[in-house]
């Protein structure tokens, strides 16, 4: 098997597109902290990009590459890219496992990610268990759409009123002695 | 004479009605406190229905306590009813007194303080103090500074979203009266604290909006997410800290933001699990003498000090009298989870077993 890092290329930053499901998120101290660790260290692992040249990990990286002056004057612009020959669904799940790998993911963009992976790239609950390493519950808590269904609100019926009454005789339920 | 919970034969939505329909009788003004949560966005409705019922040609006066430190869903939810034509909002954003709790360290901080960058703006034509004037308010002066501020004369109704299910407190403030238990006093004389969804479940409340079909704040199902308990409040304060993690999960945008204001919050996220907590009890473990050490050595905020004097003092007490209900332990457990502002429930029958057994 051929490893897409025995084939790693300078690909202008330009040429790339961000990925809009990235559920990990870095907060503006680390990315100041990942742009100083790339100018004193140089480059020590590629941007994975799919065969769109669309970010699958190494965002973050991504975007400081194209926002910081220090980097585009110091590699002229240009980041090492493995291409993976891969589609939207699998690049997303790739996405996830590596993000997995490196941290936690924010609930709600995970949320709104298993949605995609469901309703429009046609994977099944069952298949993201194993692909997304989640279990069966995460997957129906993330995947449930509202607090309504979730809590099968339809068949609700409104609870018994109640008042606070003192009384010698036999109570239907006793409050405070 | 024993005091019971007794159910009246009809649903909490007709009580309600009714309840609300007595505020709107017997109050010379009604408003509706609203957080931009489920339970006051009910009572709010509740309340617009009674005046359509009445005939009431007037807006619903509703006031907006802005404690700075909420998500964006959460004001955007309180902006789109103050854009309603039945809607007069009255949103307050004045310097008040909370908490932010970092690992054991409890600190007083303002909401809405002038001298640094606010988390979140409040619209320009929220109620603001003067530049020049000091004040800071405590949750309990809001009562009279809202209703002294908007001048309106007589009794004034303040219509809140209060359950008794959300907390022993909460729901002791509505059975310690037997007559209109739902109307309670304020710190404020004019105003009554008016409750009148007090027995609803939070499954009542959402069946409500269910049922007519009204959005609440997206923020519940971010909550819903992470298994937090749907409910809106400030997240610096001890019992909210705790849950630090489950902000950023819930709504990663809004902790940025957060953190850009209190930076040493990230401490909370990162190390909360690691909080070496049986570190603490090691050195503060010796009864209460302990408790009173920690006190003086670990509070370092004036004002939380003050408050942990006088939850000593009280728990003191319970402990001589009822040591198995009040154990020491329990004090000390409670102060390093930075609660001093509140009275720490005794330890039930189950708990008090289980420590004899152990020793």
């Amino acid at each position: 098997m051929e490893n897409p890092i025995d084939n790693i290329q300078w690909l202008h930053v330009d040429d790339l597109d961000a990925n809009d499901y990235n559920p990990n998120m870095v907060m503006n101290t680390e990315l100041k902290l990942l742009e100083l660790s790339i100018l004193r260290t140089g480059w020590i692992q590629p941007i994975i990009v799919d065969r769109e040249r669309r970010i699958v990990d190494g965002y973050h990286r991504y975007r400081l590459s194209q926002e910081s002056k220090a980097m585009k004057k110091q590699f002229k612009g240009c980041v090492p890219c493995a291409v993976l020959d891969v589609d939207r669904g699998q690049a997303m799940i790739l996405t996830v496992r590596m993000n997995r790998a490196k941290g936690n993911a924010a609930a709600v963009r995970m949320a709104d990610l298993v949605k995609e992976l469901i309703d429009k790239h046609n994977y099944s609950e069952s298949d993201l268990v194993t692909e997304l390493g989640a279990s069966k519950q995460e997957l129906e808590l993330l995947y449930a759409d509202s607090v309504f269904h979730a809590k099968q609100i339809g068949k609700y019926k409104y609870s018994e009123a109640w008042i606070p009454k003192e009384s010698d005789h036999e109570p239907n339920t006793q409050i405070r002695d | 004479m024993a005091r019971y919970r007794y159910f009246i034969g009809k649903n909490v939505l007709e009580a309600a009605r009714e309840r609300v329909a007595h505020i709107c009788e017997v109050m010379d003004h009604v408003a509706v406190m609203f957080s931009g949560g489920k339970d006051s966005q009910v009572s709010l409705h509740l309340v617009h229905e009674e005046y359509q019922r009445r005939g009431w040609n007037k807006p619903v006066d509703v006031i907006f306590l802005d404690e700075e430190l909420l998500p964006n869903a959460v004001a955007d939810t309180v902006m789109r009813y103050a854009e309603m034509d039945w809607v007069r909002m009255h949103w307050f954003a004045v310097p008040m007194k909370n908490s932010k709790y970092v690992l054991g360290v409890n600190e007083t901080i303002i909401t809405m303080d002038p001298t640094r960058k606010l988390v979140r703006e409040p619209p320009d034509w929220a109620i603001k103090l003067p530049a020049d004037d000091p004040r800071v308010f405590t949750q309990q002066d809001m009562d009279g500074f809202t209703s002294s501020t908007l001048g309106w004369p007589g009794q004034i109704g303040y219509v809140l979203g209060i359950r008794a299910t959300e907390s022993l407190t909460r729901f002791r403030s509505v059975v310690n009266k037997l007559h209109e238990n739902y109307i309670c006093a304020s710190s404020s004389k004019n105003v009554k604290l008016c409750k009148p969804i007090y027995d609803w479940t939070e499954d009542d409340v959402f069946k409500w909006l269910h049922e007519n079909n009204e959005p609440f704040c997206p923020h519940y199902r971010n909550l819903h997410l992470v298994k937090h308990p749907m409910r809106i409040s400030t997240p610096l304060h001890g019992e909210a800290a705790r849950n630090m993690k489950k902000t950023l999960g819930s709504d990663p945008e809004y902790f940025a933001r957060l953190r850009e204001a209190f930076p040493d919050i990230d401490a909370q996220v990162r190390y909360l699990d690691d909080f070496d907590k049986n570190a603490i009890k090691e050195l503060y473990g010796d009864g209460l003498k302990g408790c009173w050490r920690y006190i003086k050595n670990e509070i370092k905020d004036e004002r939380r000090a003050k408050l942990g004097r006088e939850l000593f003092y009280t728990y003191s007490k319970l402990h001589e009298k009822e040591p198995a209900a009040y154990p020491t332990a329990k004090l000390l457990t409670a102060l390093v989870a930075g609660i001093t502002h509140r009275m720490v429930l005794p330890q039930g029958k189950a708990e008090q077993a289980k420590a004899a057994k152990a020793g």
